[in-house]
């Protein structure tokens, strides 16, 4: 493999001990804050759960100086732990009511650090700490042709911290945090190969994009708590519920600020640019990351923050549109894609389409975040199948698998288990019925049709977009897991095969927790959002209506008569639309514009870097005369 | 309170801090910092402050010296040029208006100013090992940190390693089009294989 | 007039002076001789005050200022040992 003086085989002395002061100096601190005062159980577990995976980072350079496969259980461990710790908080978390701690921090300026612990925030980091889990199980095989390891697992463990933190805190100031430590890891993973420019280059795409989103975050922040004076979410909740906020346009700005970030981070359209381009990653990195985590952050950070903006109108309708935008318009996109990975990753934006939709109908909180469990599953499973027929292909080479030169290497006979487990992803995907992306699925569609003229069109526009999701489903099922093939590979080992199976597992029977998860969520949301609770009996009941059914069995025909006759409706449609779609619906060329420009505009304001230090010093003085004039006048 | 040693001493360390700044030898350069350190120390030591005399007295006058004459030493220096004459605006622009706005500053708290009619300074030890404890601390390790960093700046072989650094090609609007123009091959309408 | 007043006044004027002396130094060590009077400015306004507590800090300051020369100097003659000039002119390397 290519090993150059950017990549290190293993870590040094000196970052080794400072990983240790740090890991200590973390440690220390939870023992000093929760000797002060006592912490409850579920508390413990949750901080527990935050701090694991950051003092596993820590300590990784540490433990890489034993070996690598002392590294690789290590990380594995870790990941684990964190799994079971994010698990253990489930039971208290969907059971009872919504747990609220808080730590203050820097009193005076109204700091605190909170942990909120209802059904939402405590599935979304036990799926970043389960998928986490198998994620890095399934990189001890996947990954060992690879150098530069340390770095790998450092990066995803701090990333799963990042995750978990996210899902878990009630501060405005702690989510700018983990999230900025999700665009950290997302870059820093998408660029793994350092030396391949491509992969470089989409990891700066990837972070560039984002940013347009982290900007949006802070300055909406920043308003919120200008508005408020508080950063604890559930506080604003309260204030917003009361009609307390003013001004307006303070609200309306930050709502629309937080849009913005949620369409960065989810990859919505117009931001989607990125996520394509972010195939460069591992697979194991777009399972864990571009599937199943940091692009439900956009999509949970909408939710949570659902109840303070709903009263502004605009705000769903825009939501909806942006979704149902971004889910057509990927699916489309993802009809045309020839390499495996990058078709999965416009799936992705269309499924995220779904959510975002789902969050804009009325009464579609639950559809959608139940949407966002099954989809991390089954995304998570997909992308984990691609990487092993990857890996079965010869490794890290071949991460752009062209499906058309690769026909059939993963059939049935050749790789048995990740042809199975790879169709249940899918038939999770389209929504067949007995799988939970039909029951998420339906329940948005339902919401949408029972709602007012836009959510019905928005009903329709997803529909046909079911409908393309199932082409090209079965279009990636054709190409790459039957047929004859005409390379002879094998199938992956049991690392590898076990991540997959528990996916699968996972995905035929996530649907069965809708009753503690949606009564979960009609506790920790106030009655306006209107948050339907169902158990088992009633979710089949709600769901398996004839009109269902009906649109089910339509969405399946359609889409199959689709793959069918894909050539000729290829040639009748007109030729504007090819090359649209191979534009990229333009953004991407926008993108690119706009990075010669801002290139354009450094390359004249660094003529004042002259390096001369008598300038320097009378910039020293400049910037002191200004500060003097600001403190004077 | 402050007697004519007092305005002598002061009058001393501003003319020989312009000396200091004036002077293109080197080494009278050094030398009127030294006695610009010696007069404050003097001034010190007339308001009341004896232990802040003898540290002034002693490390700026003396230790500081001395440093600045092995810099001189080690590294040939005796004569100093003058600025360069293009600088002189800009330097000049703002050096002036840093003067006004401290001659401004100065003249605006004129008459707040007296809060010393008697300076009182306090226990200097409690002073210093109670209220600054912290600080001394800082201090200590600082000076552990000078010491390791003097030693590894002024080891043998920090030879001249100056050459033209790698130029990187980065990667503009054209290539990053040819580079995409290569990826969306993969967007390309597929042929029908089946 | 008051005694403090002139003092405080000649702080300032130490600043200044160590100010543009550091702006207008053509030689690395002119800099820094600019840098140590605007020290001496500081020390100058800590004890004119008559703060209590001032002589300790005006103590301690003047240890770290003989630590930063100190470093300084590591650095001068490494810098010269480098690049053979310790002019302000040619040394301009933090630059595009």
């Amino acid at each position: 493999m290519v090993t150059s003086e950017l990549t290190t085989e293993r870590q040094s002395m000196p970052a080794a001990i400072l990983g240790a002061v740090v890991a200590v100096a973390i440690i220390g601190g939870m023992a000093f804050q929760l000797s002060n005062g006592g912490a409850e159980t579920t508390e413990l577990y949750a901080l527990l759960a935050i701090a694991t995976p950051f003092v596993g980072v820590a300590l990784l350079p540490v433990v890489a100086m034993g070996g690598d496969a002392m590294r690789k259980w290590f990380a594995v461990g870790i990941g684990a732990l964190t799994g079971l710790l994010t698990l253990a908080i489930l039971p208290e978390a969907l059971t009872g009511e919504p747990l609220h701690y808080t730590y203050d921090w820097a009193e005076p300026v109204g700091v605190t650090f909170g942990l909120y612990l209802d059904g939402l925030g405590a599935v979304l980091a036990a799926i970043a700490g389960v998928v986490g889990a198998l994620a890095l199980l399934f990189s001890t095989r996947f990954m060992e042709r690879e150098s530069g390891l340390t770095r790998y697992y450092a990066l995803t463990l701090l990333f799963v911290g990042g995750m978990v933190g996210f899902g878990l805190t009630d501060s405005l100031i702690a989510v700018y945090v983990f999230w900025e430590v999700l665009g950290l890891c997302s870059f820093g993973l998408i660029a793994f190969w350092m030396t391949d420019p491509r992969s470089f280059r989409g990891g700066m795409k990837a972070f560039i994009v984002t940013r347009f989103g982290d900007i949006g975050l802070l300055a909406g922040i920043g308003l919120l708590y200008a508005a408020t004076g508080t950063f604890s979410i559930q506080s604003i909740v309260e204030q917003a519920g009361a009609g307390l906020i003013e001004p307006q346009w303070m609200l309306t700005w930050a709502g629309a600020l937080f849009i913005l970030a949620a369409m960065g981070k989810s990859a919505q359209f117009p931001l989607q640019v990125w996520l394509p381009d972010a195939m460069e990653a591992p697979t194991t990195i777009t399972a864990l990351i571009h599937a199943a985590a940091m692009v439900n952050a956009g999509i949970y950070l909408i939710a949570r923050t659902l109840p303070i903006f709903n009263s502004m109108g605009w705000w769903l309708d825009a939501i909806l549109v942006i979704g149902t935008a971004s889910a057509f318009l990927a699916a489309l996109m993802a009809t045309y894609a020839t390499d495996l990975k990058r078709a999965l990753a416009y799936c992705t934006i269309s499924q995220l389409g779904y959510m975002m939709a789902g969050l804009g109908i009325v009464g579609g909180l639950l559809p959608a975040t139940f949407h966002l469990l099954s989809h991390s599953l089954f995304k998570a499973l997909l992308f984990l199948g691609a990487g092993s027929v990857i890996y079965a292909l010869g490794g890290t080479v071949h991460k752009h698998v062209d499906m058309r030169e690769n026909a059939g290497v993963a059939n049935f006979d050749q790789m048995p288990i990740t042809n199975l487990t790879f169709l249940i992803g899918l038939l999770g995907l389209i929504g067949f019925p007995g799988f939970n992306g039909f029951w998420s699925k339906e329940l948005i569609l339902g919401a949408g049709r029972a709602g007012d003229a836009l959510e019905q069109v928005a009903f329709v526009v997803l529909a046909i977009t079911a409908v393309l999701t199932v082409v090209y489903s079965i279009r990636i099922y054709h190409f790459v897991f039957r047929g004859e093939p005409e390379k002879e590979v094998e199938e992956s080992p049991l690392a590898m095969k076990l991540p997959l199976v528990v996916l699968a597992a996972l995905t035929a029977t996530s649907w069965l927790a809708v009753d503690q998860f949606s009564h979960a969520l009609e506790r920790s949301y106030p009655a306006a959002l209107d948050v339907h609770a169902y158990d088992l009996g009633g979710l089949v009941e709600h769901v398996a209506t004839i009109e269902t059914i009906a649109l089910t069995v339509g969405i399946l025909a359609f889409g199959y008569a689709g793959f069918r006759y894909r050539k000729s409706i290829y040639d009748a449609a007109p030729a504007a639309i090819p090359r649209i779609l191979e534009q990229r619906y333009g953004i991407n060329g926008l993108y690119l514009r706009f990075v010669d420009l801002y290139r354009d505009v450094c390359g004249v304001v660094r003529r004042s870097q002259t390096g001369d230090l008598n300038y320097n010093t009378v910039g020293v003085v400049l910037a002191f005369l200004i500060g003097i004039a600001v403190l004077l006048v | 309170m402050v007697t004519l040693a007092g305005w002598a001493s002061l009058g001393g360390v501003v003319i020989f801090a312009a000396l200091a700044v004036i002077l293109s030898d080197m080494l009278k350069s050094i030398l009127s910092l030294t006695i610009a350190s010696v007069s404050l120390a003097a001034y010190f030591y007339l308001l009341g402050a004896p232990y802040a005399a003898v540290f002034e007295a002693i490390v700026a006058a003396g230790l500081i010296t001395v440093l600045f004459l092995f810099m001189v030493s080690l590294t040939d220096t005796s004569v100093v040029e003058r600025l360069e004459s293009r600088k002189a605006t800009l330097v000049g622009v703002f050096a002036l208006a840093f003067i006004a706005v401290a001659g401004f500053l100065w003249l605006s708290y004129f008459g707040e100013l007296g809060v010393a009619a008697q300076s009182n300074f306090g226990d200097f030890g409690e002073a210093l090992w109670t209220g600054r404890s912290i600080d001394v601390l800082a201090v200590t390790i600082l000076i552990f940190v000078g010491v390791i960093g003097s030693m590894r700046l002024t080891t043998a072989g920090m030879e001249a390693l100056d050459e033209e650094p790698e130029t990187w090609e980065e990667p503009s609007a054209e290539s990053e089009a040819g580079g995409s123009a290569g990826t969306s091959s993969d967007d390309e309408p597929q042929e029908e294989v089946a | 007039m008051n005694p403090s007043t002139i003092a405080f006044g000649v702080a300032l004027v130490l600043v200044a002076v160590g100010l543009i002396g550091a702006m207008t130094g053509r030689n690395v060590v002119k800099t820094i001789i600019g840098i140590e009077l605007m020290s001496k400015g500081v020390l100058l306004n800590f004890v004119a005050g008559g703060y209590s507590g001032g002589e300790a800090i005006v103590v301690l300051l003047v240890l770290i200022d003989a630590i930063v020369v100190a470093v300084m100097m590591g650095m001068t003659v490494a810098v010269y040992r480098q690049y053979g000039t310790l002019d302000v002119e040619r040394l301009g390397r933090l630059t595009w």
